[in-house]
């Protein structure tokens, strides 16, 4: 893993000598007005995604994808796809949770694809001037559900069952987005769930929940159905209150080929699509 | 006056290596947002953080020392059968990546792990508990006190035991006033490194305690979880982790350095001595 | 019998049954692992007797049948034997008067009435260190350490007092005050000494057992044993350089006496010097014809690179003892070694060794195999039978 990502650097300082190239050409053949060096400039071209790419079978050259950690297994699945239609493309893959992969394209990293698990953090982006504020797709949402140990102990059945005191209950805290979900879902309901922990990753709640530790956990529907057989699932209808939408946009990047772009915007539009649907659907994810 | 032998690479490299543990600091210092510097380490949530985390450290210093001392003793001391296999096990979790050692702990002490059941029958339940963390602490933070009081003991040795006992002292009374006090240097270094690792300890509180304020949520897990949504007052924690552990390795050292056998080298020539004392007393008086 | 020992170490080699009465010191004296230390760590209870009984003042210290890995052995706080080492091992981290109220303090059930502070100054005054009692270890001299060592080890009472070798690590400046100290304490006191130093045996010992390889070789009152040795090994344990051979002649009222060294036993000399006589004094008559031995201290010996020079005309010849002057007797030999002791350097020879200062040595020069003339004078030269 370590040498394909110094071989995408290398190639990606190939990239950027060939766009300084293109650059230089442009700006004496054209005059230009603005330098398309500048990113002030960049968003102008890419108000909606999808409309200057050229056809998709002449794709060619690769595509950087920050992915929230809960969009591990669809976006695996759905780069074997996109690379399969398009033979030319490399798709390379970063995911980690989404505040995360925030810090790390505000510091610099090359992301070309951003796709968040929440709406938050996609904001934090537009905010900084490193996505065009109209980019943003939302292609999927997820909703809260109760996971409990095989075989359910403590005989939860509903969300107000979650409030029982004697049932150890672990939540997400409130700072991270299945947190902020769970926060949101007991102000509509009233429900006050006096929870035993509240765990910085929905990982850690699972965690607690496979081991038996707690009777129940709060995570979202994806997550049990990526568990599969170590705990079980509990659907309630007052999760509908907290329903969580994932965007995904193209990053803005000083001096990139319109090539790579014409990449980005076109995996953009294959998650926002179809083919994205079909994968995201059996994994647990509602459609926007 | 010494001979100083060291090659000028050397002392480049070894620079470069200090540079390498001080700049990451540096680093985060220059990152403080200090403006709000005190409110961000003042809020609630990282007031009772920090309260939590002094509160198990201390704890967990104290169970390290109980249990701590017998350890180094039967290791320093004895000599039976699977000896060196168990000191390796002891020494385990200083090497034991520490979500590792929250799984172990959550196998044995967890409500379905091997002692956790016979707990919950006794109506003690651990899961999610001050208890746990502090037993996660201590899980840590053990081996450091075995390894720096059971290396000071071999030091010592047992020549001073012997001449306690015939002139008179019990095994007890060796231990208290011989024994303990010759390693009291090494035992307090022992406690206040365990200590610092009780408190920088993450990996195994997250996996077998949880995190709720005020009850498991330690310094380290808020700094954790705050990042996600504040890193100003991540960093600003981070800091006081920081400071707080410079304290505790500066305390270690000065420990270290009084050990009684270290200033037992002799000031006072054996002339002093010969037959003629008189100067000696008129000086004491 | 104050003391009654018995034990055997079959793993060691030791096998050593010895008495020592009340009020008795004891010198062990020995060559390097003899067993010296074993027997006291077996009455410290450091150690556990493969088989044995010792009984003190009544009180069984340990009783280990044969072959048996039962048998009662008391812990060594129970015994009340204190043993005081080579080094002081004062606890550095109590002062002077606190070591030695270390035993007071420590004793179970004992006499409380006295206060242990005031029972270790009465030991401070004893050992003549009342002036230390506020000091650290660390500031004391290795005299003075010593010094504090024997308060606090008959602080605690012992009813047997065992010191290894107490002036081994001390200069030989110190050395002396020490030994004038634990001659005035151990008087009438039931003790064990284990020493090379044979000077420690003839100040502070009544009686002397010679140990080797881990048995007992030689008992007796410390003058018949070591002031008069009869076999080179006795004299080797004394430190004396032995002559032995006949009575030639003897002057009327027996002071004075000339030796012809003998050939047989030329352990310690060499063949040439048979023959030789040697003039000594004595301090009872000794008949000519009788066998005899002549000791000297190697301290007494003065050893010149050049014939002494002579106030005679008599000649001296390889193997020919001639009296230089009145009074002395000087013997030609070759260098063997020399070596560092103490203060002293030892000069050995084929037949005599002698103690220089390391002043005199360097002077002389001396290297392996070189012709000296070792003289002595006969008023430092002791007679008697063998």
């Amino acid at each position: 893993m370590h040498g394909r990502r110094a071989e995408t650097a290398r190639r990606g300082a190939l990239l950027v000598a060939i766009a300084a190239t293109a650059a230089l050409l442009a700006g004496c053949a054209g005059g230009a007005s603005g330098s398309p060096a500048d990113p002030a400039d960049a968003p102008g071209t890419a108000t909606s995604p999808g409309t200057a790419a050229p056809d998709t079978s002449t794709l060619d050259g690769s595509v950087t994808v920050f992915a929230a950690a809960s969009l591990k297994g669809t976006f695996t699945e759905l780069a074997t796809r996109f690379e399969a239609e398009h033979p030319g493309v490399d798709v390379e893959l970063n995911f980690a949770g989404s505040s995360d992969l925030v810090t790390q394209i505000t510091e610099g990293a090359p992301a070309d694809v951003f796709a968040s698990a929440d709406e938050k953090n996609m904001t934090t982006l537009t905010d900084a001037g490193l996505i065009d504020p109209a980019a943003p797709v939302d292609f999927a949402t997820n909703v809260l559900e109760i996971a409990v140990p095989p075989g359910n102990p403590a005989g939860i059945t509903s969300f107000a069952d979650l409030a029982n005191p004697a049932a150890k209950v672990v939540v997400c805290a409130p700072q991270v987005p299945c947190g902020a979900a769970t926060a949101s879902v007991e102000q509509t309901t009233g429900v006050d769930i006096p929870a035993v922990s509240e765990e910085s990753s929905v990982t850690d709640v699972l965690g607690k929940v496979t081991s038996g530790e707690a009777d129940a956990g709060l995570v979202y529907v994806t997550d049990i159905a990526a568990a599969g057989d170590a705990v079980q699932g509990i659907a309630f209808p007052e999760s509908a209150n907290a329903v969580n939408t994932y965007p995904v946009a193209v990053v803005d990047h000083a001096g990139r080929l319109d090539g790579a772009t014409a990449v980005a915007r076109a995996f953009v539009d294959f998650v926002a699509g179809a083919s994205g649907r079909a994968v995201l659907s059996p994994a647990g994810f509602g459609a926007p | 006056m010494s001979y100083r032998s060291l090659p000028r690479w050397l002392i480049v490299v070894a620079i470069v290596g200090a540079a390498f543990v001080v700049l990451p600091l540096a680093g985060m210092v220059l990152r403080v947002d200090w403006a709000n510097f005190l409110p961000l380490i003042t809020s609630e949530s990282s007031l009772d953080a920090l309260g939590l985390s002094l509160r198990t450290s201390l704890a967990a210093t104290a169970l390290c020392i109980v249990l701590g001392v017998p350890m180094a003793l039967v290791l320093a001391r004895t000599r039976f059968w699977g000896q060196k296999v168990l000191r390796s096990l002891v020494l385990l979790p200083l090497v034991l990546p520490p979500v590792v050692g929250g799984l172990a702990l959550l196998s044995t002490f967890g409500r379905r792990g091997l002692l956790g059941q016979t707990f919950d029958a006794f109506g003690i339940q651990l899961a999610f508990s001050t208890t746990a963390v502090v037993l996660a602490q201590t899980f840590v933070a053990l081996p450091f006190l075995v390894l720096s009081l059971e290396g000071a003991l071999r030091t010592v040795g047992t020549r001073y035991e012997a001449v306690g006992a015939t002139l008179g002292a019990s095994p007890s009374t060796v231990l208290r006033r011989i024994t303990l006090p010759l390693v009291l240097p090494a035992l307090l270094s022992g406690a206040v490194l365990s200590f610092a690792r009780a408190l920088g300890e993450f990996g195994a509180t997250l996996t077998f305690a949880g995190s709720l304020q005020g009850t498991t949520r330690t310094l380290p897990l808020e700094i954790y979880l705050q990042r996600e949504t504040d890193p100003d007052a991540a960093v600003a924690l981070s800091l006081v982790l920081v400071v707080v552990a410079i304290v505790v390795v500066a305390v270690a050292h000065q420990a270290g350095e009084a050990s009684p056998l270290r200033r037992g080298r002799r000031l006072v020539p054996d002339a002093q001595d010969s037959a003629d004392i008189r100067p000696v007393e008129r000086r004491q008086s | 019998m104050s003391l009654q020992f018995r034990a055997r170490m079959p793993d060691r080699g030791f096998d050593v049954a010895l008495d020592v009465a009340e009020g008795e010191t004891l010198a062990v004296l020995g060559p390097n692992g003899a067993g010296k230390s074993t027997l006291l760590a077996l009455l410290a209870g450091l150690l556990r007797p493969a088989e044995g009984r010792a009984d003190l003042d009544g009180t069984v210290l340990f009783d280990v049948p044969p072959a048996s890995r039962r048998g009662t052995v008391l812990p060594p706080h129970r015994r009340g034997v204190s043993l005081l080492a080579q080094e002081a091992l004062l606890f550095p981290h109590l002062t002077a008067l606190e070591n030695v109220a270390f035993g007071p303090r420590s004793r179970r059930g004992g006499d409380r009435s006295a206060d242990p502070h005031t029972l270790a100054r009465t030991w401070l005054d004893e050992v003549d260190a009342s002036g230390l009692a506020g000091r650290r270890p660390h500031e004391l001299s290795g005299g003075q350490a010593q010094r504090i060592a024997v308060a606090r080890a008959l602080a605690s009472e012992p009813r047997l007092l065992l010191l290894d070798e107490p002036m081994a690590a001390l200069d030989a400046a110190v050395a002396p005050a020490l030994r004038r100290t634990l001659r005035r304490v151990l008087a009438g006191r039931t003790a064990i000494i284990v020493t090379h130093d044979i000077l420690d045996a003839f100040t502070l010992a009544d009686r002397v057992v010679v140990m080797d390889g881990g048995r007992i070789v030689d008992s007796g009152p410390t003058r018949t044993v070591l002031d008069r040795p009869t076999s080179p090994f006795h004299a080797g344990l004394a430190g004396l350089n032995l002559l032995v051979g006949t009575v030639a002649a003897s002057t009327p009222g027996g002071g004075e006496v000339d030796v012809e060294l003998d050939v047989e036993l030329g352990v310690e000399l060499g063949v040439e010097a048979a023959g030789t006589r040697v003039r000594a004094r004595a301090d009872a008559p000794l008949e000519p014809g009788r066998p005899a031995a002549v000791a000297i201290r190697p301290s007494h010996i003065t050893v010149t690179v050049t014939p002494p020079a002579t106030d005679t005309t008599t000649t001296t010849t390889a193997a020919t003892a001639t009296a230089t002057e009145p009074g002395h007797t000087v013997l030609e030999a070759h260098v063997l070694d020399l070596e560092q002791r103490g203060d002293v350097v030892r000069l050995r020879t084929e037949h005599l060794a002698a103690d220089l200062t390391p002043g005199e040595a360097a002077a002389l020069d001396l290297t392996e195999g070189q012709r000296v003339w070792c003289r002595f004078a006969q008023a430092d030269a002791l007679a008697y039978p063998r």
